[in-house]
């Protein structure tokens, strides 16, 4: 192996033990799966390995292969054209009232699980990683305005969701 | 409100701590990756084949689709894999079945095609692109004539003033970024979108039960072109001197905006004149040298399979960013008059972008400044 070789290969080893975990996490959110995480992680660093001289030399490495997960991601799962909804897993949280947030947890979760793929994409680009709608609409090609319209709908969406809820109690 | 964008926020937040993020995790997808290890819940996407007779239900009964009796050429509609409501307004010449990525359309048969908003470079949406390409390939600049859009760039010049604007003509956007909902244009006419899947579908027309068949025929669909491919299409199947071929399936691609893969953007399905026409044409062709640029990545791209009798195929890809086409053996050849006319008819000359090189009156988007 030449020194460039290796010199690229240790910087995409330290930057992927470095930020692979945050990966995983976030994949995890958009995802709703272990599974497809791994999957849409891996496909963005296949994709990245070979450039990684470049990627590396960009402003912004970590944000590129970010886009690249949401975009696996989304391939993936048009590709297989099925839509994996997630078994909402209840964990509890210490808080005030942990009965209602469990409550308004698996709301989310199921509200999540319901939503298209870029929909759900951009909420958690905006709840999970807080990136404000121009970030949104750039990762997701689409304009801010859509961006925004997304994230709206995804909120109407939970509101139906505890109102029928609480309808139901 | 605020209280809503708080729970989504905890409840992500919890959601992320459910992920097995270990290390032993780490370095298995990240060996997976470099090794080239299929993942693990990736699944073959089988196209769906098979040429069947286009019948669509109009008010009033069972109508075949027929093609533009000026220009069709002996083409005919995409298969489809659904029909029009019962309740569509009858139109003449009945309806054809429009591709993009994974979502499929009915709309009127004679209307032309066109662009529809699409963000370039981030930016508020625009429609780049007056005129509307006819069946022949050639564009008409008469905004009286109703057509079927797809977020393509056909012109350098683009408006933004699209969003409130009244048409002269009726129209569907397939793709284009438009949020859900009606706006009332004025003068009876309303745009309407809809979401399917992730593909915005919009009608806006002063007819209320076109706009509403319209919109209730747009679903997830495959069609015989795959809606997403990993790699550009590659050249395949029989090479047969005695091939002759029964139909013939175009399937346009592009480069998808990080050039991870390539989305499908039109499809149509051809007869046998043309299909035949091809594989003479190609026959014919002048070999390029061997410093052709075959297999590169991103650009457009077109993959014509040639259905023959038995179920024997042949698979032509034309890359238009080089320009050429290949036949099943390898062998590249020039894309020019006679390799191009008898398959780039309709709206894939909305779609594909010409190339210099390519001396062909009146088929693709002319180069752009």
């Amino acid at each position: 192996m030449d020194d460039a070789r290796a010199g690229t290969t240790g910087a995409f080893d330290a930057w992927a033990s470095a930020r692979v975990p945050a990966l995983l996490r976030f994949a995890y959110v958009v995802t709703g799966s272990q599974a497809e995480a791994e999957d849409a992680v891996q496909a963005a660093l296949e994709r990245a390995l070979p450039r990684w001289d470049r990627i590396s030399r960009a402003e912004d490495p970590d944000a590129y292969v970010r886009r690249m997960v949401v975009n696996a991601h989304v391939s993936l799962w048009r590709r297989s054209g099925r839509h994996e909804s997630p078994v909402a897993l209840v964990s509890l949280s210490e808080g005030p009232d942990p009965a209602e947030q469990v409550t308004t947890t698996e709301a989310v979760r199921r509200v999540c699980a319901g939503l298209p793929r870029r929909q759900r994409v951009a909420v958690a680009l905006r709840f999970y990683e807080d990136r404000d709608y121009a970030e949104i609409g750039a990762l997701l090609g689409c304009s801010e305005a859509t961006a925004r319209s997304y994230v709206h709908r995804a909120l109407q969406a939970l509101r139906r969701e505890l109102g029928e809820e609480e309808s139901d109690a | 409100m605020h209280d809503l964008e708080q729970a989504f926020r905890s409840a992500l937040t919890e959601l992320a701590d459910d992920a097995d993020a270990s290390p032993a995790v780490v370095r298995q997808v990240v060996a997976r990756a470099r090794s080239g290890v299929g993942r693990r819940r990736r699944s073959a996407f089988l196209a769906v084949a098979g040429v069947a007779a286009a019948v669509v239900v109009v008010a009033g009964g069972i109508a075949v689709l027929q093609r533009p009796p000026d220009g069709g050429k002996g083409a005919a509609s995409p298969t489809p894999s659904l029909n029009p409501p019962s309740v569509a307004p009858s139109m003449p010449g009945g309806y054809r079945l429009e591709l993009w990525h994974d979502v499929g359309v009915y709309v009127p048969a004679l209307w032309g095609w066109g662009s529809a908003p699409t963000s370039v470079g981030g930016g508020a949406p625009v429609l780049c692109g007056a005129g509307v390409v006819q069946e022949d390939g050639h564009r008409v600049d008469n905004p009286t004539l109703p057509y079927v859009g797809r977020p393509v760039v056909l012109s350098g010049t683009c408006d933004g003033s699209w969003a409130h604007e009244r048409p002269q003509a009726a129209y569907v956007w397939i793709g284009g970024d438009v949020p859900p909902g009606s706006v009332d244009l004025g003068g009876g006419w309303v745009r309407q979108t809809v979401d399917v899947g992730d593909v915005a579908v919009s009608v806006a027309t002063d007819d209320s039960a076109l706009r509403q068949s319209i919109l209730a025929s747009a679903h997830r669909v495959t069609g015989d072109c795959q809606p997403r491919l990993d790699n550009p299409p590659v050249p395949g199947g029989t090479t047969a001197a005695d091939f002759i071929p029964v139909s013939m399936t175009v399937c346009a691609y592009a480069a998808s905006s990080t050039k991870l893969d390539y989305d499908l953007l039109y499809e149509q399905e051809l007869t046998m004149g043309p299909a035949k026409y091809l594989v003479d044409a190609v026959d014919h062709a002048r070999p390029m040298g061997p410093a052709s640029c075959f297999s590169a990545s991103g650009g457009e791209w077109a993959l014509l399979r040639l259905r023959g009798n038995g179920g024997s195929f042949r698979d032509y890809v034309v890359d238009m960013s080089c320009p050429s086409i290949v036949d099943p053996s390898g062998t590249q050849h020039v894309l020019d008059q006679e390799t191009v006319i008898c398959w780039a008819v309709g709206g894939i000359n909305a779609v594909l972008h010409s190339h210099p090189l390519v001396d062909v009156p009146d088929r693709f988007i002319p180069p752009l400044p």
